[in-house]
């Protein structure tokens, strides 16, 4: 997988170059909008990620001038600004995400697989996670062969982090998938309803699938990794 | 009537300083009037005194006493002078003496006879009958044979005395009246240079802070009222500017913070990831990244606000169902009351709906709900309820909680202000919840107020416009 990077500032690059690397992905790195664009028309990329502000070219019409010979290569938009219009003129100008500065890396990454396996997308009905099981058409849950009771809040929280096994998801990514965006002062819910969640799924066992990642968020976790 | 208006305190000063004019006047006019008056009746009884020696008492040696005396008499009747005349000769007779019958009546015998006379004349005032105030003048003369003679005149006292009076009285009379009136004329006439200061007051009133465009009516008179709306309209102008300046200011400063925040935050998650790290370095960047993810918080919530405030932010407004949103946002924070053993209800009962943006209303019940969850204690009780006036919708989150302090009301939803500093703190705030509130609240015609009894209970009280139910039934996009 080929991953298009357009971000003038150097050191955010950096981290992200880093990391996406290290998530075995080849990275082409832009400092310059009329330079990325170029790349971008020139190598097929299975993903691009835009910063907005960019020298020479601005990322607007960098998506733009893609869009025109490109349809179909997605596009993830970091942007600094994130008011509704912003974010409305961005969706129109042809992105298919956005990620608003400052970003948790984990939230890049988990936005970025979802971008590259938009084609065939696992929506297997059942998703399992170790001796965790959850059935997205009976919405039941066991562990091992044990069935447990959920409220549905917890139930989205754990379907949430069975979708991203092994990845960090932050309070911020949590609440605006489970809640919304108004409750996005609110970390401590995300806190409460995970112990709860604990209480049900890990009390009962010696392995603990949840996680916590000081300073960054939770993780669902099988037996057997590390 | 208001005492303190200006109109009335223009007039007061206006009348007190004619009055004090009118006593001054009168007091000149009467001692003016007096004095001029004695004057010229010592001048005239001098005259005469002087030309009845000339005239008759000089030539009272060659024509003898009784010529003098016919000739002062067809000369000086006491009927037409109404004059006191006494002509004696020292040692001698009285020569002739004459008083006036009339009024003011003067009994010429009963005028007291003066020991020693100046050569050159002189004045004595003498009281008749203790009533009747007399001016004499007298004045001796050696007639050429060396006989002495003293010719003396008077006249009552009474005619300036009557004079003054009636002129006292009328001042009198006549000061109140004039200041009756000019009090009454000075209020209506100070209402047509007033009327302007009134529509300046009024026009101010309705100036906001958010329409940059708000100005004063200017007044075309070309006088100091002109020039005083001018200048109050560059004030305003000035402090739009300013307020706009803090605005964008800290609509920078968080945007310039986002990138360095972003690498921070990338650099550091990075780190964390990195194998066989110590404990305490896994402790240590964990803890920056707590710090960093609530820094960005704050930014977001600053941007928020500068945006709410200057009216940038594309709302998306439809009907929304307070009542609706109310038990569904309850539902949702019921656990986090849960977990601090606080009881939390919600009283609805009839939908109540605002034209508002869905999202954005939900994050006022969120954040009162979280501040009120905060601030009660276990066994504690949060009650959210709303409710229609007959314009109003009134959302309403109160608690039985520790409370807000007195002084600390008028700022509660100020920018970063906090109560409580080390309360607050340790509870996670930045200060920012209620300013978001109020924010949201403004941008949606509506207000935000506060009552609070310090230890025993805290009311917010959100008040937004009512508008009529939809006719087709609005469900919530939430899914709860």
């Amino acid at each position: 997988m080929r991953i298009l990077l357009v971000e003038d500032e150097r050191k955010v690059s950096g981290f992200v170059e880093r990391g996406l690397t290290a998530e075995r992905y080849a990275v082409d790195v832009s400092g310059d909008g009329r330079d990325g664009l170029e790349m971008a028309q020139t190598y097929p990329y299975d993903l691009i990620i835009l910063d907005l502000m960019l020298p020479g070219l601005d990322g607007a019409e960098v998506l733009q001038r893609i869009r025109k010979t490109n349809t179909c290569v997605p596009v993830l938009v970091l942007t600094a600004r994130d008011s509704v219009e912003d974010k409305v003129k961005l969706f129109e100008g042809g992105a298919d995400d956005y990620l608003t500065k400052p970003f948790a890396f984990a939230e890049l990454l988990v936005r970025t697989k979802a971008l590259l396996r938009r084609g065939p997308v696992n929506r297997s009905s059942t998703l399992t996670v170790g001796d965790l099981s959850l059935d997205r058409l009976t919405q039941q849950v066991k562990r091992a062969g044990r069935r447990i009771e959920l409220t549905a809040k917890e139930y989205s929280l754990l379907e949430y982090l069975m979708q991203n096994p092994e990845r960090v998801l932050s309070r911020n990514m949590i609440i605006e998938h489970v809640w919304d965006q108004s409750f996005d002062g609110l970390t401590n819910i995300v806190d409460v309803y995970v112990r709860h969640l604990r209480n049900k799924v890990d009390d009962p066992h010696e392995h603990k699938m949840i996680r916590t990642v000081r300073g960054a968020g939770y993780m669902i976790r099988g037996r057997g990794e590390q | 009537m208001n005492t303190s208006s200006l109109r009335v305190r223009v007039t007061g000063w206006y009348v007190g300083l004619l009055a004090t004019a009118l006593v001054a006047f009168g007091a000149a006019v009467y001692f003016g009037l007096q004095s001029y008056l004695e004057t010229s009746l010592q001048r005239s009884l001098r005259g005469q005194a002087e030309s009845i020696i000339r005239n008759f008492v000089s030539q009272v040696d060659s024509k003898g006493t009784p010529w003098l005396v016919a000739e002062v008499v067809e000369s000086y009747a006491p009927e037409s002078s109404g004059r006191f005349i006494r002509i004696s000769q020292e040692g001698g007779p009285l020569l002739y003496e004459s008083g006036d019958s009339r009024d003011p009546y003067i009994d010429a015998s009963r005028v007291s006879h003066p020991r020693d006379v100046s050569p050159a004349g002189s004045f004595r005032d003498e009281m008749l009958d203790g009533i009747h105030p007399l001016v004499i003048y007298a004045v001796p003369y050696r007639s050429p044979s060396g006989k002495n003679y003293l010719v003396e005149v008077g006249a009552s006292h009474s005619v300036i005395t009557r004079v003054l009076h009636s002129l006292s009285v009328a001042l009198f009379l006549l000061a109140p009246v004039i200041l009756v009136a000019a009090a009454l004329g000075g209020y209506v006439l100070m209402d047509r240079p007033l009327r302007p200061v009134v529509e300046l007051t009024e026009q101010a009133e309705r100036i906001g802070t958010s329409e940059p465009g708000g100005r004063l009516p200017v007044i075309a008179t070309g006088d100091e009222l002109e020039r005083l709306s001018h200048s109050l309209n560059r004030m305003i102008s000035r402090l739009q500017e300013a307020l706009a300046h803090n605005r964008r200011f800290s609509a920078d400063v968080s945007h310039e913070l986002r990138t360095p925040l972003t690498i921070l935050r990338g650099e550091l998650e990075h780190v964390i990831q990195l194998p066989d790290l110590s404990l305490a370095v896994m402790d240590a960047v964990g803890s920056s990244l707590e710090e960093i993810e609530r820094m960005s918080k704050i930014v977001e919530s600053l941007l928020a606000i500068s945006r709410l405030d200057s009216g940038a932010d594309g709302m998306v407004r439809a009907p929304v169902d307070l009542c609706a949103l109310s038990s569904s946002t309850v539902d949702q924070m019921k656990l986090l009351a849960d977990e601090k053993q606080v009881s939390l209800h919600c009283l609805t009962s009839e939908p109540v709906f605002v034209l508002g943006d869905e999202s954005r209303l939900t994050q006022v019940l969120v954040n009162l709900l979280d501040n009120a969850l905060k601030y009660t204690g276990t066994g504690g009780e949060v009650t959210v309820s709303a409710t229609s006036s007959i314009k109003h919708a009134n959302l309403e989150v109160s608690d039985n909680g520790i409370g807000i302090p007195d002084a600390s009301l008028p700022y509660v939803f100020d920018r970063f202000y906090r109560a409580d500093r080390a309360r607050s703190r340790a509870s996670g705030g930045a200060g920012l919840g209620l300013s978001i509130v109020k924010a949201i609240c403004t941008a949606h015609d509506g207000s935000v107020s506060v009552q609070s009894v310090e230890g025993s209970s805290t009311t917010v009280r959100v008040q937004l416009p009512l508008i009529a139910p939809p006719e087709v039934p609005v469900l919530s996009q939430r899914s709860s």
